[in-house]
């Protein structure tokens, strides 16, 4: 079996509306592609937002490399260095070009100099096909290629996990596969990922491990194989029927 | 009407002087109560339910009590206890000025708040998970972008502040309105000295209010590029 990434205990996450967002999570996330998939409002996002304390839970324990990240002394800056993030809106930075979108963390965290920086961002974004975009704003650019700089902006913190928050979700239907197919690419370069995601076809063929949640509950952990030919629980049989059909 | 009041080299002069004035008042007040502004909006937009009581507490305490009441209880909270026990007099300006910085402390705090909370959370969001830090967050990527819409507000306090600054007049500064008094009683022309006043006001406030339109305007081209 595979290294665990994220051991995850007993996990409780309530938000200030009083909805409770994950209900008691136990799971072991594995090295390699985990795929979160569930109905909207399962809690899948947030569960993946805590795996960098983006959201903090209110109980349970997180353990990352031995050690428990629910804590008050954790270094989240350093842990976040390691866990990097993409996110549905992409969230590139608009005041800055694409080149000091991908520089300006390394600059200010790795405590690169601009030079090398600038070299590093280069060789990412050319990962992704977009070195003519270097100069460019953001407003300039379609949502596939905001999406691919944003991975590249992660990248460059050369990080050991990426998580994937519903990278496709906001985009044109032409323009998912230009990222699934960059993140197909980081899979093959041996990239650990968490995804979440509504694109089932995609998490057939990329996927280690099929987490199904529904409710802030995990219901089902499995292989692709097990997950979506040979479901056995009810919720997830449902839900799959009803993702089938639309 | 007589408006030759305008042509005497003296009266000119004491209009223009108060003039001036007035302008170096409201430029100091909103310089100082922008960079004081800094610790009311940290305080209000920090997690901490006491720190954001106070911050809120010293904006709505400011912004709801008028200007001329903070001068008054502050020239006779702090003028005459120290002029009695010290024997200093801090003098009507320091003290008028004073006030005028902390009432705009207060408005700009509240243009820096809304300013900092119109920029998407998601862009925190993306700062934070690339490890940067909560204040390199805050100064790379959130003021730069928040800065454009904290300008134009400034710019509005700025013109409101100039407005403001005719309270000193009762603390005898020598400010515009306080010139006018001067030109009126030796002249006895109330309305045409006041006319004339009030367009210098006017001048002041239109000319600030149009260079910051082109100051918003260039900085939405720059956004634009």
């Amino acid at each position: 079996m595979l290294n665990k990434l994220f051991e995850i205990k007993n996990l409780y996450k309530k938000f200030n509306d009083q909805t409770t967002a994950l209900n008691h999570v136990n799971l072991d996330i594995y090295a390699g592609i985990t795929i979160i998939i569930g109905p909207s409002g399962s809690g899948k996002s947030t569960l993946l937002r805590v795996l960098n304390l983006i959201e903090t839970p209110n109980q349970g324990e997180i353990i990352y490399n031995g050690e428990n990240i629910n804590t008050k002394n954790f270094n989240v800056n350093k842990h976040r260095k390691d866990v990097g993030m993409v996110f549905q809106s992409f969230n590139l930075f608009p005041h800055l070009t694409t080149l000091e979108n991908l520089n300006v963390a390394q600059m200010k965290v790795l405590k690169i100099d601009k030079m090398s920086a600038t070299n590093k961002s280069k060789f990412y974004l050319d990962k992704v096909d977009l070195l003519d975009k270097q100069d460019q704003y953001p407003n300039k650019l379609s949502g596939g290629q905001k999406q691919r700089i944003a991975i590249a902006r992660a990248l460059c913190m050369e990080p050991k996990v990426i998580l994937f928050d519903e990278p496709t979700s906001a985009l044109d239907p032409e323009m998912i596969g230009e990222v699934l197919s960059v993140m197909k690419k980081l899979a093959l370069l041996g990239m650990h990922m968490v995804i979440v995601t509504h694109e089932m076809q995609f998490a057939k063929t990329i996927a280690n491990q099929v987490v199904f949640m529904d409710k802030g509950e995990v219901i089902a952990v499995g292989s692709p194989t097990e997950i979506f030919e040979n479901p056995k629980e009810d919720r997830l049989k449902s839900f799959l029927n009803r993702v089938e059909k639309s | 009407m007589d408006f030759t009041f305008i042509l005497d080299i003296f009266y000119l002069k004491t209009l223009l002087q108060g003039l001036l004035i007035t302008l170096m008042l409201a430029l100091i007040a909103v310089l100082f109560g922008t960079l004081i502004a800094i610790i009311p909006t940290y305080l209000r937009l920090s997690r901490h339910k006491i720190l954001n009581i106070i911050g809120s507490g010293y904006v709505e305490l400011i912004r709801g009590t008028p200007l001329l009441v903070q001068v008054m209880l502050i020239y006779a909270f702090v003028q005459l206890p120290v002029m009695t026990f010290l024997g200093v007099d801090f003098g009507a300006f320091l003290l008028g000025m004073f006030a005028l910085i902390i009432n705009s402390s207060a408005y700009a705090s509240e243009t820096f708040r809304a300013g900092i909370l119109s920029v998407d959370k998601g862009q925190t969001e993306a700062a934070l998970s690339l490890g940067m830090s909560k204040a390199s967050t805050m100064r790379h990527i959130i003021m730069p972008q928040a800065i454009k819409n904290i300008m134009p507000a400034l710019g509005n306090e700025f013109v409101t502040l100039i407005k403001e600054t005719s309270i000193f007049m009762y603390l005898g500064i020598a400010e515009l309105m306080y010139s006018a008094q001067i030109v009126k009683t030796a002249t006895y022309q109330t309305k045409e000295v006041y006319i004339v006043t009030a367009i210098m006001y006017l001048a002041l406030t239109f000319t600030t209010s149009k260079l910051m339109l082109k100051l918003e305007m260039r900085m939405r081209q720059q956004d634009a590029k």
